[in-house]
């Protein structure tokens, strides 16, 4: 499965609505088959701060495991929020 | 402290509050720079406090002033966001404009993720605790690269003492918020966003002066060290500076 994080916004920095969109989100994941890959995908976006991604990413993070491969993470805001939630949670993101 | 009570300012009011003299903006109305918002039937410049506040400094000593005073005066309605809401949309459209200008648009995803950080905050850590007036105080001058953040909500000090009971006073929350790793989702979600802004402000050549209670932080261009004094004046909430 391949989760385009741009449908969820242009701008990604609020706590709220990190959680909202991983609340709505969280039926799709059902389609997920045992064993499969979930991608997020970071293009598109012009801004990813901490507070959206440790709402959206670590549930995945907990759920999917190595299993979970990020891709797309050069812009700047998304790369330095990676590494200030692995530094915070003491986990490594896949990257793609 | 002098306060601005009023939307329109006279001419010598309207200097004062800029820091500039009389003459200088007479000079400028005369030539263009920076127009009277409008002139009275007796030929007496007035200005409104939000096109002063547009001339950049003059933003951050609105909001000094707005997060300072011991009740909160007007803002101009560009510069006041209620609701969590109405800053999205503001946000939003400023990381259009950065994203629109050569000169800005390498660091237009840092700087709106660092005022998303911070301007967040506001609203998810007084929500049903406002002290007085509940929402955040939001300008940018694109043009002299700054941008001013402020509420008048618990501040760093009571929003920490939540995790951390033995917080003693503003300074030290300052330095708890900006350089330790307040974990954790329990018992309360809480961001670390503080800790990424300072990542970006030292990685990417910002500055950032930060207020809460009676105590400021600055963090410099291209520097990791922080400083920490007492802010000249003591605000309510919270208030930040960035220049990119």
């Amino acid at each position: 499965m391949i989760i385009e994080v741009k449908k969820f916004g242009f701008v990604l920095t609020s706590r709220p609505s990190g959680k909202n969109s991983f609340d709505a989100f969280r039926p799709s994941l059902a389609a997920v088959s045992i064993g499969e890959d979930v991608i997020v995908d970071f293009a598109g976006i012009n801004s990813l701060s901490p507070s959206w991604a440790d709402e959206f990413l670590t549930p995945l993070y907990e759920e999917f495991g190595e299993r979970l491969i990020l891709q797309n993470t050069e812009n700047p805001s998304v790369r330095l929020t990676l590494e200030t939630l692995e530094e915070i949670n003491h986990y490594n993101f896949r990257r793609g | 402290m002098y306060k601005f009570m009023s939307i329109y300012l006279s001419i010598s009011e309207a200097a004062e509050y800029l820091g500039i003299s009389k003459q200088t903006l007479r000079r400028w109305d005369e030539s263009g720079h920076f127009k009277a918002s409008y002139v009275t039937p007796g030929g007496h410049r007035q200005y409104a406090l939000s096109d002063l506040a547009r001339l950049g400094r003059g933003i951050y000593r609105l909001a000094l002033d707005w997060a300072s005073a011991d009740e909160p005066i007007e803002l101009p309605e560009d510069f006041y966001c209620p609701n969590s809401e109405l800053f999205r949309i503001r946000l939003e459209k400023m990381a259009v404009m950065l994203d629109r200008n050569d000169s800005t648009k390498e660091i237009s995803s840092l700087v709106t993720s660092v005022a998303g950080e911070i301007g967040n905050n506001s609203f998810d850590h007084n929500i049903g605790n406002w002290p007085d007036i509940l929402g955040s105080f939001f300008a940018y001058d694109l043009g002299k690269r700054i941008l001013v953040l402020a509420d008048r909500g618990r501040g760093i000090k009571k929003t920490l003492q939540v995790v951390r009971p033995n917080i003693v006073d503003d300074a030290e929350a300052l330095r708890v918020a900006f350089t330790e790793i307040v974990t954790g989702r329990s018992p309360e979600h809480r961001g670390n966003g503080l800790k990424y802004a300072r990542k970006v402000i030292v990685a990417y050549g910002l500055t950032l002066k930060f207020l809460s209670g009676d105590s400021e932080l600055e963090i410099a261009k291209r520097s990791d060290e922080i400083s920490i004094r007492k802010a000249s004046v003591p605000i309510r909430g919270c208030l930040a500076l960035i220049e990119f």
